[in-house]
């Protein structure tokens, strides 16, 4: 591993989380750029600087309201421009921003690399290039211009990308340094910032101190209020600190705004914990739901909704098979640790354990500091009788994440006193 | 999660979506792009409408509430309170009470500085059928405060927290019934055709209008009615596809209207938009439907003539013109008339018209032919000898009374009043793309232009029809010489029948016109 010095993270594992990306300018409220933009649009249809800018506004606006319509209308203003000059370099990392967040990482790389030859001094497009190499598992690449990023300009986004880069390779205390150096960096609109405090609670959250990862999603929530995603940590802070009613009264006010996946699967699992099985089962519902509408406007694959049912391949009903298609489809599209990850856990989930192990040893060949990660190797291991490496792989689980996840915490323990009786 | 809204390539509308957003929403959908509906945020949003109808004592609020089908699903627990998984009536009413209930507890309103409490007075939810099986949800709520007489200027001001935590469509509008807004910080009208048909401009944020302050002066001209379609809209738009009053509207008219939209319209703009209007027209008069069945059936069953010919074009541009410039104006001050309730009365009494004329030509085709019986086999040529239908006709038109050609009627064909009526029964049905060019024109300060337009758009028809006419009289002119020249017995027959054939085919189209506008009514 050539690689301790660098990375990123703006297009992250929380899929529907957009990817944060140039500003058009420091204008600290985003609609206002936008209706600004709009409106001088309508006196000079064909400006490409224009479009581009709104369509870049448009990519602002959707990470901060989680609107994903914002993608339609940035996807016609960067295609407006591109029709009036094909090879602006600003447009070429619009679009590439725009297929992270759509998920064709493909598409994104060839914009960035594109927009990184017109304009190699853009730290954009080196961004675009870093996003879509780590969605694509090509971390070397990915490291590659992280570390050329950070060298042009040590800035919010490089120093975010470092720090996720850190992260997978499993040294979170230069994850947390390089994440702590992007929130103070600033620069960034509020809701860059955000984003980044949001990030640096995940960092803490994961390796279980508590107080830190609350204060940052409170910084978050201080700067953009609501912000999604530190909301959801909060809620996850309160569930390690086993307070179940604040954790459920947190979720279902995010859930009810805002019904993305993740959380709605948060949500059904923290009661479920809690013994409140008919309205988990609701939630769990809610999530077939949203997958039945992304099937029905042509979105088949998705890493978190075949996470979703490997988890609840177990449940009464559930067809494992199924399972494991959507899991080999989101690898197919998303050959990462975590692409690894969620194919192995649905071929265990499914009884075929001897398959999943080659996956799930995959999924952990960075050292990436993510409990779950090891947890499931472990769980795998056991199923094949490997009850030494079971056990040390499900105790540098609970080393990295001492809490793991509402759902996962319970059989892990479970499975660690088993495997502590064996030994005996 | 994420929802690709159908991207629609459209031509760019300049200035008219800001001003006529509705007639062009219907002009999109005429030509079955529109976005149906499409929820404009996606699968989880909550969509709001706010409509004001701020009255001298009270103010009307109609709310509209448009969920998606995810926080549809997540509502369903507390709609099928019995847990079957079907909404039965008392189901779904009992949730529309409650929820217009609470909703009315989430408007606020203050009318010159005092709060008005805000009750419900009728509310009602329908489940429009969503994507992949789901229901969609849609709330109507009829709210009303009291706001004290208004006995002077003063402000009111309506604040809207429903769903304010939800990502979606937040619209406002505000209207004066018998009241007048001196400002208002919202439009008059709804762009979305109340939350159902949102517009697709792309490079247009959707609105996030939360509240509204009106200023109010007692005194104006009441307002449509109070709970259906908004304010303003409804006369020129219609809530499905079907029915509007710019139904059929094409792409070219749109092109055209786009054109009319133009700020910079100079004057070679201004006369190549005129040359267009008259081409829009020659082009319109071609489109089935316009009396031309009529006309062409009349002028060769009965050996019209050349003026005939042109007095029928004439009739019906003129008719066809004056009809839309008197229902362009009338949509334009009097909104309360909606135009899709119209059309059918127009299409009822265009075919009573030509039943009354098919019946008229079939009395006197009759009664001619036991004339003929007894005679030499009717001459044919053109009409003269029977000048009674040209010429002189003036001698006819100026009998008082009669509606209808009944009455005694010259030999052949009618008079000229009958013509008249046939143009009439021809034009009588507005053109929905001239009425779009002139209430275009009109919503662009531009009402002058559009008149001329109109005027242009009816020459082009006039210039078809006659056209048409006068081939019809050639062809007419060369059928009579073969008819005349060939075996005499089989022909003459053939020319006798004709114009009972015509009468009847006249008689017929009346009656299909009649029953079809009588579905519709």
């Amino acid at each position: 591993m050539v690689i301790g010095a660098l990375m990123a993270r703006f297009v992250l594992a929380g899929d529907s989380s957009p990817t944060p990306g140039p500003t058009p300018s420091r204008d600290r409220d985003a609609a206002g750029t936008a209706s600004a933009l709009e409106a001088r649009i309508r006196e000079v249809p064909d400006s490409p600087e224009l479009l581009t800018g709104l369509g870049v506004t448009y990519l602002a606006r959707a990470r901060e309201t989680a609107d994903p319509t914002f993608f339609t209308r940035a996807a016609d203003a960067l295609g407006r421009s591109q029709a009036l000059e094909p090879d602006r370099p600003t447009t070429l990392t619009g679009l590439g921003l725009l297929a992270l967040a759509r998920h064709d990482f493909s598409a994104a790389l060839d914009h960035g690399n594109r927009a990184h030859q017109l304009d190699p001094a853009s730290p954009d497009a080196l961004g675009v290039i870093v996003d879509a190499n780590v969605e694509l598992g090509r971390y070397d690449e990915a490291a590659a211009a992280a570390q050329q990023m950070v060298d042009q300009r040590p800035a919010l986004a490089s120093l975010a990308r470092v720090s996720y880069l850190r992260e997978l390779m499993g040294d979170v205390p230069g994850a947390i340094s390089a994440m702590t150096q992007a929130a103070l960096a600033g620069a960034g609109s509020p809701a860059d910032t955000a984003y980044v405090e949001g990030l640096l609670g995940d960092l803490h959250l994961g390796r279980g101190d508590l107080d830190k990862a609350e204060a940052a999603y409170l910084r978050a929530t201080a700067t953009v209020p609501g912000f999604g995603p530190a909301e959801v940590g909060l809620a996850r802070v309160a569930a390690a600190r086993d307070d179940l009613p604040a954790a459920i009264t947190r979720l279902e006010t995010i859930v009810t705004r805002l019904p993305q996946p993740a959380s709605v699967a948060l949500l059904g699992d923290a009661y479920a914990a809690a013994g409140r099985d008919d309205d988990a089962v609701a939630q769990y519902e809610l999530v077939r739901q949203i997958e039945a509408l992304n099937r029905a406007n042509g979105v088949s694959v998705d890493l978190e909704l075949a996470r979703f049912e490997a988890d609840h391949a177990r449940d009464p009903g559930a067809r494992p098979e199924v399972a494991v298609e959507m899991a080999r489809a989101a690898f197919t599209a998303r050959p990462t640790v975590f692409g690894s990850d969620t194919l192995a856990w649905a071929l265990r989930q499914a009884g075929r354990a001897d398959e999943a192990l080659t996956h799930a040893r995959d999924a952990v060949r960075l050292g990436t500091a993510d409990g779950v990660l090891w947890y499931h190797l472990a769980a795998v291991e056991a199923d094949l009788g490997l009850d030494d490496e079971a056990r040390e792989h499900l105790g540098q689980a609970l080393r990295v994440s001492p809490h793991l996840t509402i759902r996962d915490l319970p059989p892990a323990r479970a499975l660690a006193d088993r495997l502590a009786v064996a030994a005996r | 999660m994420r929802r690709p809204t159908a991207s629609i390539p459209r031509a760019r509308v300049v200035r008219l979506r800001a001003l006529l957003p509705a007639i062009l929403v219907v002009g999109t959908l005429a030509v079955g792009v529109g976005p149906a509906s499409a929820h404009p945020l996606g699968n989880f949003t909550v969509n709001v409408y706010t409509g004001l109808r701020v009255q001298p004592e009270r103010l009307v609020v109609d709310l509209v509430v448009d969920m998606a089908e995810i926080p549809t699903f997540q509502a369903r627990r507390s709609i099928d309170v019995d847990g079957d998984d079907q909404v039965s009536d008392a189901e779904a009413s009992t949730y529309a009470t409650s929820g217009c209930l609470e909703a009315a507890g989430r408007v606020e309103v203050t009318a010159g500085g005092d709060t008005a409490p805000v009750r419900s007075e009728g509310a009602e939810v329908t489940f429009p059928p969503g994507t992949a099986g789901l229901v969609t949800l849609r709330l109507t709520c009829a709210l009303v405060a009291d706001t004290g007489p208004l006995s002077e200027d003063r402000e009111v001001r309506v604040r809207n927290r429903n769903y304010d935590d939800r990502v979606g469509w937040r619209e406002f509008a505000a209207v004066g019934d018998r009241t007048t807004l001196l400002a208002s910080d919202v439009g008059p009208r709804s762009i979305s055709d109340r939350l159902v048909n949102y517009p697709d401009d792309l490079l247009q944020s959707p609105p996030d209008q939360r509240s509204a302050l009106v200023r109010v002066r007692p005194g104006g001209p009441p307002a449509p009615d109070a709970f259906g379609p908004p304010p303003g809209g409804q006369a020129a738009t219609g809530s499905g596809g079907a029915g509007t009053a710019t139904r059929g509207v094409d792409r070219a008219t749109r092109s055209f209207t786009e054109l009319v939209g133009r700020r910079d319209l100079t004057p070679g703009l201004g006369l190549l938009a005129l040359a267009l209007s008259v081409a829009l027209g020659a082009l319109h008069a071609l489109a089935p439907g316009h009396g031309k069945t009529v006309m062409a059936a009349y002028l060769v069953g009965q050996h019209g003539s050349a003026r005939q010919a042109a007095l029928i074009g004439l009739t019906v541009t003129a008719t066809h013109t004056t009809g839309v410039l008197i229902l362009g104006i009338v949509l334009s001050s009097v909104t309360a008339l909606a135009s899709e309730d119209l059309y059918p009365w127009l299409g009822l009494a265009s075919g009573l018209l030509l039943v009354a004329i098919g019946v008229g030509l079939l009395r006197s085709a009759l009664r001619r032919r036991s004339r003929d019986s007894s005679r030499e086999p009717a001459l044919v040529g053109t009409s003269h000898g029977h000048g009674h239908s040209h010429g002189h006709s003036h001698a006819t038109s100026d009998r008082p009374g009669h509606g209808h050609p009944h009455g005694p009627l010259p030999p052949e064909g009618m008079s000229r009043r009958g013509l008249v009526a046939l143009g009439l029964a021809g034009g009588l049905v507005p053109s929905p793309s001239a009425l779009v060019v002139l209430l275009s024109a009109i919503a662009l300060g531009r009402a002058w232009f559009g008149v001329a337009l109109v005027v242009g758009y009816g020459a082009g028809m006039a210039a078809t029809l006659t056209g048409a006419g006068l081939l019809l009289v050639r062809f007419r002119a060369v059928v009579d010489r073969r008819l005349s020249t060939g075996p005499q017995g089989r022909f003459a027959g053939v020319a006798r029948v004709l114009p009972m054939l015509t009468a009847g085919l006249v008689l017929a189209g009346g009656l299909l016109l009649t029953v079809r506008a009588l579905a519709e009514v």
